[in-house]
């Protein structure tokens, strides 16, 4: 149907109020016209309300402070920042870990549902895949930003040069640099691609002004000939086959950054499925407050309903029990072996002065999902998803906080073990990130649409219900 | 004529050591190596490219120190090597000596945490030579600036320019011509250099003569360090 | 013959489907009738096959050249320059495999994505036949047509159920735009990649104060030197002793050679002999023997190391400062001058 129309209520009674209740819980039951669809998503990007200026201020003012204590760190010196021998890892890689990990739960989102053909990702596959770039990009920025001399870091790159000396690709940091350089481009080509059609919508919408020029520009001349669109799926297909061994093998590329290394506690086999599974965990979570922010502030509760908190709800929780699995894997095999230096890791992290930092990790990825999200009235409920959500993020930064700077405090030989102290620049930048990270979403959802209209109205369109004698059955076209 | 492969190697003998701390101090005067403020210390950032280690062995109510000299191992395997993703760190072949290139380093001190002796050193700031103190300066080392990682080279400058030397006079090195500073300033020697490669070197002799007490710092890592430290105290007999 | 593009405009797909069955009736060929909607309808048009899939050789094509170039950057690059890093050998398999597998992918969807463009010459300039109500959910109906056609086409469509149904002018896809812009992105490239080649191999260079290349160990012993102190006497280099005139401060008058040989013969030729040759009666006792004042190693010295000399002792010879005042020590050092021509 190109204009899929909720179909007519039954006569029935019964079976009228199952239908409505069917097309209450389910998006793609609850057809509406194409314009309609268009008017909900697309108006959200001119209003601009006091909460709107408010965030912008506000995160724009973070990214400002983000750029002015780095180049006032590029200035003094590394040594504003409260790292020393041993410790000589900060939060920046912390937040470079990060982000990167909630980049990676986006293309999850985005690639590994669409293969599976999970429909009821639609509505936030875009906005998922957004936050990815977008923490992608930050996080490319920490590299930078921990580095002692930024100004050499193009080093990292190859390129013909008088010294013939190249970069070498035997290091774990180099191949960091060609992830993230995949995974980016990537991303923005996925995302762009994904774009198009809606682009194409927005270009007819606003025909005028700077906004019909953005998107004429932007939409790249489509037109929606079913040439184009079978290229476009085509495109799409090995786009999310190809992107999803590239999103497992960042994050995984990032944990060996650690687990090539000699270094107690961290020279571990398991770290890399351990950090591709605690990256999704708090990737979702982070989804699910972008989802949150989403569905309330701009006003697109038709989109995101129940039941798609109910499934990421659900997704958080299978996550934080597959991230307990692995941090179990991780810290068994030294707490068992008992090697001398392992022991002392285990006896900081439970007692010494890490214990705080170890028990609230464990209390904020395990306790709290646990407890609020096994039950559904819980977990639809926006409040307790939210609350669940932000506290897998403080956990997980808790735990890469535990991982870098106080690990490293530790090592075989005990005159030089040290403690890291928390200082402001590090702090500062930190809070700058996230920021920015708001900043650019924020932007984003002004000037192109955030819900992405085509897979919707297609999947509305696919999903059909049918009354079967008595029983009201959905229907799905057989997929090609 | 290719010169030949050394096999630089050093031998710490702790029963000599006293703690003197003269090795640390002719490093620095050798290696332009900066002083830091006593606030930088207090955050663990003094940069001694040789430092004597002290722990402290209570048995019953006597308690003493042990004293280790630790400099950069450098090692044959060395962790160091591979993760520099700018080849600052790389193996010097002719000399076998874990090179730091300074010009090329970056400063992601990833050499620092693959280090398992944690002998690497970061310049935080710009290093603080006020005049005079620059008329001190070793002409033949590079001063370091900021944001640029450091360690010990075995006095790299001194062996080339014996070597430089030898090459002009038209001979090879001989044993004991070269020697790094701390070697050179130690004074109970607890310090000793040489080239094993070399069969008739005195490092050799003292190595080989030593076996019982001679042990490698952390061994089961497997980095293969060229220093080579002999047991002393009471795990040799003595006090 | 002038041509025709009729767009009909339907409200659902049988209608368009429909419209489509009747243009092939009218003999319209396939590659004329194109269909566009606001979400992917496959099954409007001509028939199944009708839609080739021209995209997969990007793909392979974007492998290879990101295997390629991984292998260059790992393999090859290790091989031509050759840097030992200890622990590993010099083309290790796992670590080049991660490298190369990356750039693979890269490769594969950036390729894709440009062939995407490729393909349908996107970006689309000139504006091609379109209706902005496509994307409200109609679904158009295009084909082009010449006169004799047109009214034909218009009434099938209209028959099969068209909403609308317009004939427009001929208005082409402007690929001569499209090679331009291609044309002109290669030139940007092209002239970028000279500029960066000109800084990679330093004929360009951008001098940066943390290059440690002005080297505060070798500056301080450069340039202007701390000053000596006064009546200190310059061995060596030129003379840097302020208020000092720079050659000997007492002039080689017939004067001052006479006092000079009178006091050599006094104080200086036990030993360096009386004609300066070192061969004193007392020079046998020494070893090395005394210099030999007319050599051409004498010759070398300046006044000032000869007064140096004098004044602290040298090796064996022991210090005449007590024996000789400083006039005295000019005027000895006059008769040694002219000794050694």
């Amino acid at each position: 149907m190109a204009i899929p129309d909720a179909e007519a209520l039954p006569e029935d009674p019964e079976l009228a109020r199952q239908m409505e209740e069917l097309r209450r819980q389910h998006l793609m039951l609850d057809a509406r016209p194409l314009p309609e669809l268009a008017d909900k998503i697309m108006t959200p990007m001119t209003t601009h309300g006091r909460l709107f200026w408010f965030l912008l201020f506000l995160f724009g003012a973070g990214s400002l402070m983000l750029l002015a204590v780095w180049i006032y760190q590029m200035y003094w010196g590394l040594g504003i920042v409260g790292i020393g021998r041993p410790t000589m890892w900060e939060p920046y890689l912390v937040n470079y870990i990060y982000f990167i990990g909630i980049g990676n739960a986006g293309t999850f989102i985005s690639a590994v549902l669409r293969a599976l053909r999970f429909e009821w990702r639609a509505p936030i596959s875009r906005a998922a895949e957004v936050m990815t770039v977008f923490a992608m990009a930050t996080a490319g920025l920490f590299p930078l930003i921990h580095v002692g001399r930024t100004w050499k870091l193009y080093w990292l790159f190859p390129y013909p040069n008088e010294r013939q000396i190249w970069p070498n690709y035997r290091s774990p940091l180099t191949w960091d640099v060609v992830a993230i350089v995949t995974y980016l481009t990537c991303s923005i080509l996925f995302a762009w691609l994904g774009l198009l059609p809606d682009l194409a919508t927005a270009r007819d919408r606003y025909n005028t002004g700077w906004r019909h020029r953005l998107y004429a520009m932007a939409a790249l001349g489509w037109r929606g000939t079913q040439h184009q669109w079978a290229t476009h799926k085509l495109t799409l297909d090995v786009f999310t086959f190809a992107i999803i061994p590239v999103m497992f093998l960042m994050h995984t590329i990032v944990s060996w950054d650690f687990s090539m290394n000699l270094q107690a506690g961290w020279h571990s086999t398991v770290f890399g499925p351990y950090f591709v599974i605690g990256a999704l965990f708090s990737g979702v979570a982070m989804v699910i407050i972008v989802m949150l922010a989403m569905r309330r502030f701009m006003g697109l509760e038709y989109f995101i309903r129940a039941e798609h908190l109910d499934a990421m709800g659900k997704f958080l929780l299978i996550m934080s029990f597959a991230w307990v699995y692995f941090i179990f894997n991780d810290y068994l095999a030294p707490w068992y072996g008992q090697e001398p230096v392992d022991k002392s890791l285990t006896h900081l992290l439970q007692n010494l002065w890490a214990a705080p930092l170890w028990y609230g990790m464990l209390f904020c990825n395990i306790v709290m999902p646990a407890a609020l999200l096994v039950f559904k009235r819980l977990r639809t409920w926006p409040p307790t998803l939210l609350v669940a959500a932000v506290s897998v993020q403080i956990g997980m930064w808790i735990e890469r906080f535990i991982i870098v700077p106080v690990m490293m405090g530790q090592n075989e030989l005990p005159y030089s073990w040290g403690k890291y102290t928390l200082r402001l620049p590090e702090t500062l930048i930190t809070i700058g990130a996230f920021c920015l990270v708001g900043l650019l979403f924020l932007l984003f959802t002004r000037f192109f649409p955030i819900i992405p209209l085509w897979e919707v109205h297609e999947g509305q369109a696919m999903v059909g219900l049918k009354r079967v004698g008595r029983v009201i059955l959905r229907t799905h076209p057989q997929p090609e | 004529m290719p010169l030949p492969e050394h096999r630089w190697t050093m031998v710490v003998d702790l029963d000599r050591c006293t703690g003197c701390s003269a090795c640390v101090v002719a490093c620095h005067a050798e290696n332009n190596v900066p002083i830091v403020s006593i606030d930088q210390v207090r955050q663990r950032r003094a940069i001694h490219w040789i430092r004597i280690e002290r722990y402290w062995a209570t048995k019953g109510r006597q308690t003493r120190a042990i004293l280790l000299p630790i400099m950069c191992q450098q090692c044959m395997r060395a962790p160091c090597e591979p993760v520099c993703p700018v080849y600052a760190s790389y193996h010097l072949n002719h000399h076998n000596i874990n090179g730091q290139a300074y010009q090329r380093c970056v400063g992601t001190r990833d050499c620092q945490s693959n280090d398992p002796y944690k002998v690497r050193f970061f310049n935080f700031f710009d290093p603080p030579f006020d005049e005079p103190l620059t008329q001190q300066l070793n002409p033949d080392v590079t001063v370091r600036t900021a944001g640029v990682m450091e360690k010990c080279t075995f006095c790299l400058q001194r062996l080339n320019r014996a070597e430089q030397k030898a090459m002009v006079q038209g001979r090879t090195l001989r044993d004991g011509e070269v020697v790094p500073a701390c070697v050179q300033t130690c004074p109970p020697g607890a310090l000793l250099f040489g080239d094993r490669n070399d069969p008739n070197s005195q490092i050799n002799k003292v190595i080989e003569g030593n076996e019982g007490r001679s042990f490698i710092l952390l061994e089961e890592l497997g980095t293969q360090p060229l220093v080579v430290y002999l047991k002393g105290g009471e795990s040799h007999g003595g006090q | 013959m002038a041509e025709f593009h009729v767009l009909g405009l339907f409200d659902d797909v049988e209608s368009a489907t429909r419209s489509v069955r009747e243009l092939q009736h009218l003999g319209v060929s396939d590659r004329a009738i194109t269909v566009m909607s606001a979400m992917p309808l496959p099954e409007a048009g001509p028939g199944p096959g009708w839609l080739r899939q021209r995209g997969a050789p990007f793909a392979i094509l974007g492998a290879l050249a990101g295997i390629g170039l991984g292998l260059v950057i790992t393999a090859g690059l290790y091989l031509l320059y050759q840097i030992n890093t200890g622990l590993q050998p010099l083309v290790p398999i796992p670590t080049s495999g991660i490298t190369i597998f990356e750039l693979m992918m890269l490769g594969t969807m950036a390729t894709m994505f440009i062939g995407f463009l490729i393909v349908h010459r996107l970006p689309a300039f000139g504006r091609p036949t379109y209706d902005p109500r496509i994307s409200e959910g109609k679904i158009g109906v295009l084909t082009s047509a010449n006169d004799d056609l047109v009214a034909a086409i218009e009434n099938a469509l209209k028959t099969a159920g068209a909403a609308d149904v317009n004939r427009l002018p001929v208005r082409e896809h402007d690929t001569r735009t499209w090679n331009r812009l291609v044309a002109g992105l290669i030139m940007v490239a092209g002239t970028v990649g000279i500029v960066l080649l000109l800084f990679w191999y330093d004929y360009l260079t951008v001098p940066l104060p943390t290059n440690m290349a002005d080297q505060l160990s070798t500056g301080a012993q450069q340039g202007p030197r701390l000053a000596a102190p006064a009546e200190a006497i310059p061995i060596q280099g030129p003379d840097l002793i302020s208020g000092q005139p720079a050659t000997l401060p007492l002039p080689a008058t017939a004067d001052s050679l006479q006092r000079g040989q009178v006091l050599f013969d006094i104080h200086c030729a036990l030993c360096h002999g009386k004609g300066g040759k070192g061969d004193g009666p007392l020079s046998v006792y020494f070893s090395p023997p005394p210099l030999d004042l007319t050599s051409p190693a004498a010759r070398t010295l300046s006044d000032q190391r000869i007064f140096v000399v004098v004044t602290q002792g040298f090796g064996l010879m022991p210090q005449l400062r007590e024996n000789l005042a400083v006039d005295e020590r000019w005027d000895v050092i006059n008769y040694v001058r002219s000794l050694e021509r």
